[in-house]
């Protein structure tokens, strides 16, 4: 695989709804499931990958991320976990990229996992985290949709282990 | 509209992968996971996930003493007093003897110092009931005086200060005692005397414990008498 030709290599790629979207090869390669299939497919043909998982209006919004990321470094394969800051922080255009409805946040942080783009994933994880920060659980149910489904003697359990906690 | 609905629906977080849902978990610090245990069951499930619980203590932990340790140039390191300020440090004197090169951070000297902060609250204790019991009595006094009012007082013209009142009582038993010395030693003269002699014998014992001043007053009345 010599870089002049990835420089102007395209990929195609299909979505669930069957749209297709043409991106350079080092914008798609982003996604660490899009560069392995292209590995495994060989780079003589020219076919297009199919993402079942993943709809157009999602995708699109992804390669934005991608085409302005394109050129960050690969991250280190395993050292970066260690390393990883475990701070709220997004970058600017980050934070300006991830300002959307709920449901399109969520959307993008499955894609993400789907596709495999952890810096993307880091700050959808990030946003998502910061909602979750000081609010009480009653409000997260509200925000996640997540129905109260603890039984009565689960709840008065719950209670009990956390009576030390509320005297403070 | 049902299809947005069911959208909704499904857009739940914790339909996510587990391990989706770890990442944003591994991002939020111990009070929101015990906020998290409170939301539903499964979400309580993964907030105690010992994964989690693996890299706070591989990795937050140690970044954390990282920077308080070493970060501005070392600058942000509590110095002795501090740590003995937010009670990390515990024991008697210990910047004075850690000034002098002398403190020894050991379990003798914690529990030195825990003895010594019993002693304290002993002895506040002590300080605080002797003070409370001196002020009861003194408070019952003066309320008993001003809540039931002195029958002399009320009966008497309130032309008497309050402070004569004792005297007033004073003159006024003896007053009375002399009524009855006077009636005593009009009406029977010398049976009387007789008759309460003829009982003191019969049982002076039972009398002395019901009435320890008896030999007085007997002996009063048969002055009385005599005379």
């Amino acid at each position: 695989m010599s870089t002049t030709e990835d420089k102007t290599r395209k990929v195609k790629l299909v979505t669930s709804d069957n749209e297709e979207f043409e991106v350079d090869w080092e914008v798609a390669t982003r996604s660490v499931l899009i560069k392995h299939m292209l590995e495994d497919i060989g780079e003589s043909e020219e076919q297009a990958i199919p993402l079942p998982n993943v709809t157009a209006n999602v995708l699109k919004k992804v390669l934005e991320w991608c085409e302005h990321h394109r050129k960050d470094p690969e991250p280190a394969p395993e050292s970066s976990d260690d390393n990883r800051k475990r701070t709220l922080e997004i970058g600017d255009w980050d934070a300006k990229f991830i300002q959307v409805d709920q449901e399109m946040l969520f959307e993008i942080i499955l894609a993400a996992n789907y596709l495999d783009i952890k810096a993307l994933l880091d700050v959808g994880c990030k946003t998502v985290a910061n909602m979750i920060k000081g609010k009480q659980p009653e409000e997260i149910r509200k925000m996640f949709n997540i129905v109260n489904d603890f039984t009565p003697e689960e709840e008065a359990q719950i209670k009990k282990e956390n009576e030390w906690a509320e005297d403070r | 509209m049902v299809l947005v609905h069911e959208l909704e629906d499904t857009m739940n977080v914790a339909l996510f992968p587990p391990e989706v849902i770890l990442l944003i978990f591994s991002y939020l610090d111990l009070p929101e996971l015990d906020v998290i245990g409170h939301v539903s069951p499964v979400l309580k499930r993964l907030a105690q996930d010992p994964a989690l619980h693996r890299v706070r203590i591989r990795v937050v932990a140690p970044a954390r003493i990282q920077h308080f340790l070493f970060a501005h140039g070392g600058n942000l390191r509590p110095s002795v007093g501090d740590l003995v300020q937010w009670n990390v440090f515990r024991g008697l004197g210990i910047e004075r003897r850690w000034r002098m090169g002398a403190y020894l951070y050991s379990p003798q000297s914690v529990r030195q110092y825990e003895n010594s902060q019993r002693l304290e609250v002993t002895h506040v204790r002590r300080v605080l009931s002797t003070h409370l019991q001196r002020r009861r009595a003194t408070t019952a006094a003066a309320a008993a005086q001003s809540v039931m009012p002195d029958a002399e007082f009320v009966s008497s013209p309130p032309s008497i200060a309050k402070s004569l009142l004792p005297v007033l009582h004073k003159l006024k038993w003896c007053i009375r005692r002399d009524k009855f010395a006077r009636m005593v030693r009009a009406t029977t003269g010398m049976n009387a005397s007789v008759a309460i002699l003829g009982r003191w014998d019969e049982n002076e014992r039972i009398r002395l414990a019901i009435c320890p001043g008896i030999r007085k007053i007997v002996k009063y009345y048969e002055g009385l008498a005599s005379q």
